[in-house]
């Protein structure tokens, strides 16, 4: 409407001239009107009304301007067109997610009309996504489906988005419409639990989340399901890890068959094309016999994967089982929070969680978010209290006095896909306090006698001493003091005495001592070199003798001395 | 006296926005997990190869400034990260294709951004149901498409050169980093509301 707006005032600016060359010229061209461009895919189409009064021989010209471009350049498969749209996908843009400029005006010989200009527009927001090139392949329970992804092998349109495409199909008996049924698939994905040997239909339409985008849908396509297979594939493939393995088992009837497992990465669904070579034989899962093999932890790498399963009788084998998605992220072992509970006051305990004690395995110590669920009980009775917290405090109010309660808890993994949860932690149990009875003011009360009383014992003593001192003084002091007079010199001087003596005494004592010492190692010493003599030069026992005969030297000078 | 009926929905709200704000927490979580996967990979490339391909150093004009976490609302940042995440996917399963590459190491890079995508797109499908506006947030796309697009013409010019690949591996290091920042704004916001 803008644009049309634009135009028609534009033109009647422009009016003036536009007479002119009518005047002159004696044709009277007038501009194409509401101009407006339809792109699905990669496909490109403007279109135009012209005027009424068209005069015949009349062709358009169309030409586009995008950023960075200074003129206005020819848009090619748009010259000289002489019906009311053209197709100009074969144009050169440097991408499409930037505006786009066209103008589009009539022609005839030398005269021109003006100039109509076309609302910018961004190819990539205008896009329709068009219908869907889809290839089916039949199984007797399952159709296998291959969808080529929206736009040309090339396409610049959706070339950032082949990713990002999510199909949606509508599948339906060919003998009952009513029954349809609606799936999301992958642009290679199979279709389970349909009959053998009946016709079935199907549509596929792709879409773009956010902003929603939702494309065509692509022709209808029919296909027969085979006749029952001799051999059935296995059925209700599951996956559980335990203890350090996974353990793989399905569901089959028959006796004497093989089996083999395989895996792929789930991401491979996200990128279009077949990845049918990017199966990897599950170890272990070779050629079993039984209905279960067991898979070393290591067999996959972290995340999410898809297993298959299939039979053989030797003869021919079945066609592969359903996919059973599975994420590596089972194994995780969560372990039971630590809990430790206190009587905060009379009536309330506050319950403290302590994070789940991790073991040394690799995969357990991701922090995954946690929650835990608590649970809460009077010892005597069976009521219990639950409560899922995500914080590590939970406080229960309104409870009685002197009484035991006891708690337990669990951590879960707060992740809706897979609820993981550990073993409950062990039962902690504690008595809340007493209430505000006259047992805690009896309590406080005899603590506080306590204390009072040996205050008062304190007080009474040491004023006992004071009264004693003022009031009593002691009649024999003087005679005391005189004591000690006449004590403290003499055991002065004898300690002096002692004193000079010890000195005198230690000095032979300690001459005494180092004879006896250097008497005594010698000799230990010369019975070690004796030892050694076989081994060592003659050198050290002369020079033993010598140190030997030096200190017996020095002795002997200490002894004189 | 407030009726019953405002507790129930006032509940509601409370249990739905948990809902999300629960999802939001993984969605931070996992993008940890991305980044690690994208610093090992990181770590694999020879100083020496990066010190030669320095040269080649481009300027690619990461959008950080038009998408400012603090602008938009959580639809929008979430359009921002899953379009940021996809085309990173895309980007390196391209490389994937090409060999001389640490491709185990590519694998669980990929296996984590698929992780992150599909956490993303449950949320996406969950603000569709609850018709939150997404206004504005095809502007942003187109934004985040357009910086990609750089990146793919200059490894086009490059033909697809180690160089290339190196100074692109290093560039996406950067857009994760700010990927990782983004998100967890979301998820603080996700917490708030």
């Amino acid at each position: 409407m803008l644009a049309l707006l634009g135009a028609t005032t534009l033109m009647l600016v422009t009016g003036a001239p536009w007479v002119l060359p009518a005047a002159s010229g004696g044709t009277n061209l007038k501009s194409p009107e509401n101009g407006r461009v339809c792109i699905i895919d990669d496909n490109f189409i403007l279109q135009w009304n012209s005027s009424r009064e068209s005069v015949r021989n009349v062709t358009f010209s169309a030409e586009y301007k995008i950023p960075g471009m200074d003129n206005w350049k020819k848009l090619p498969g748009c010259q000289h067109i002489t019906s009311t749209e053209c197709n100009f996908s074969s144009v050169k843009l440097k991408n499409v997610y930037e505006k786009i400029e066209l103008r589009i005006r009539a022609e005839k010989g030398n005269s021109t009309s003006q100039w109509h200009e076309v609302k910018p527009f961004i190819p990539f927001q205008e896009a329709q996504i068009g219908p869907l090139d889809v290839h089916l392949e039949a199984e007797d329970k399952a159709i296998v489906i291959n969808v080529s992804p929206p736009g040309t092998k090339d396409s610049i349109m959706w070339a950032m988005d082949h990713s990002s495409f999510i199909y949606s199909l509508v599948i339906w008996k060919n003998s009952s419409r009513l029954e349809e049924r609606t799936e999301t698939v992958y642009s290679r994905d199979k279709i389970y639990n349909l009959s053998p040997e009946t016709t079935y239909c199907l549509k596929v339409k792709a879409e773009l989340r956010s902003p929603r985008r939702v494309g065509f849908y692509s022709p209808v396509y029919c296909i027969n399901t085979t006749e029952k297979h001799k051999v059935p594939s296995p059925e209700n493939i599951r996956i559980d890890a335990k203890n350090q393995v996974y353990v793989l088992q399905w569901d089959y009837a028959r006796e004497n068959t093989t089996f083999r497992a395989q895996w792929s990465h789930e991401f491979l669904k996200r990128i279009p094309g077949s990845h049918s070579d990017k199966w990897k034989q599950i170890p272990n899962c070779e050629d079993v016999k039984t209905t279960r093999c067991v898979i070393p932890q290591n067999a996959f790498p972290e995340g999410i994967h898809r297993i298959r399963v299939q039979a053989s009788n030797g003869n021919s084998t079945s066609f592969w089982s359903e996919e059973k998605i599975f994420n590596t992220e089972m194994k995780t072992v969560i372990f039971p929070p630590v809990i430790s509970m206190k009587s905060v006051n009379d009536d309330s305990l506050h319950v403290s969680i302590g994070a789940p004690k991790e073991s040394e395995n690799k995969s357990v110590n991701q922090p995954y978010p946690l929650i835990y669920e608590v649970i809460f009980w009077e010892n005597t009775s069976n009521a219990e209290r639950k409560v899922v917290e995500k914080r590590t405090d939970v406080t229960f109010p309104n409870l009685k006095p002197l009484t035991v309660y006891c708690v337990k808890a669990r951590a879960f993994t707060e992740n809706g896909k897979w609820n993981k949860s550990s073993v409950f932690s062990a039962t902690v149990c504690e008595k809340t306090k007493p209430g505000n009875t006259s047992k805690t003011w009896l309590i406080a009360g005899i603590c506080t006698a306590l204390f009072s009383i040996i205050v008062i014992i304190y007080v009474v003593k040491v004023l006992l001493r004071c009264i004693n001192y003022v009031f009593f003084p002691s009649s024999k002091p003087p005679s005391t003091v005189d004591e000690y007079f006449s004590e403290w010199p003499v055991r002065n001087l004898l300690l002096s005495t002692s004193e000079e003596q010890t000195e005198r005494c230690s000095i032979i004592e300690n001459a005494n001592t180092i004879t006896v010492i250097e008497e005594t190692n010698p000799i230990e010493d010369h019975k070690k070199y004796n030892s050694q003599t076989s081994q060592d030069s003659g050198n050290y026992s002369n020079e033993d003798e010598n140190s030997e005969s030096k200190i017996s030297e020095e002795l002997l000078e200490q002894e004189t001395v | 006296m407030i009726n019953k009926p405002f507790f129930d929905i006032v509940l509601v709200l409370l249990a739905s926005s948990s809902v999300c704000s629960r999802e939001l927490k993984l969605v931070l979580f996992q993008q940890k997990r991305v980044n690690r996967e994208s610093l090992k990979l990181l770590n694999k490339l020879q100083t020496s190869s990066i010190q030669q391909c320095l040269p080649h150093r481009k300027n690619f004009l990461l959008p950080q400034k038009s998408v400012n976490p603090h602008q938009y609302q959580k639809g929008q940042a979430l359009t921002i990260l899953h379009e940021m995440l996809q085309q990173i996917f895309n980007l390196f399963r391209a490389i994937i294709s090409l060999n001389g590459w640490e491709e185990s190491h590519m694998e669980k890079l990929l296996i984590e951004l698929h992780q992150q995508l599909k956490y993303l797109e449950a949320l996406m499908r969950w603000q569709a149901q609850q018709k939150r506006d997404t206004l504005g947030s095809e502007n942003l796309r187109l934004q985040v498409k357009i910086y990609f697009q750089r990146i793919r013409d200059y490894l086009e010019n490059q033909d697809y050169s180690t160089c290339a690949w190196t100074i692109v591996q290093v560039e996406i290091n950067r857009c994760l980093f700010f990927v990782f920042q983004l998100t967890g704004k979301l998820s603080k916001q996700g917490m708030e509301t």
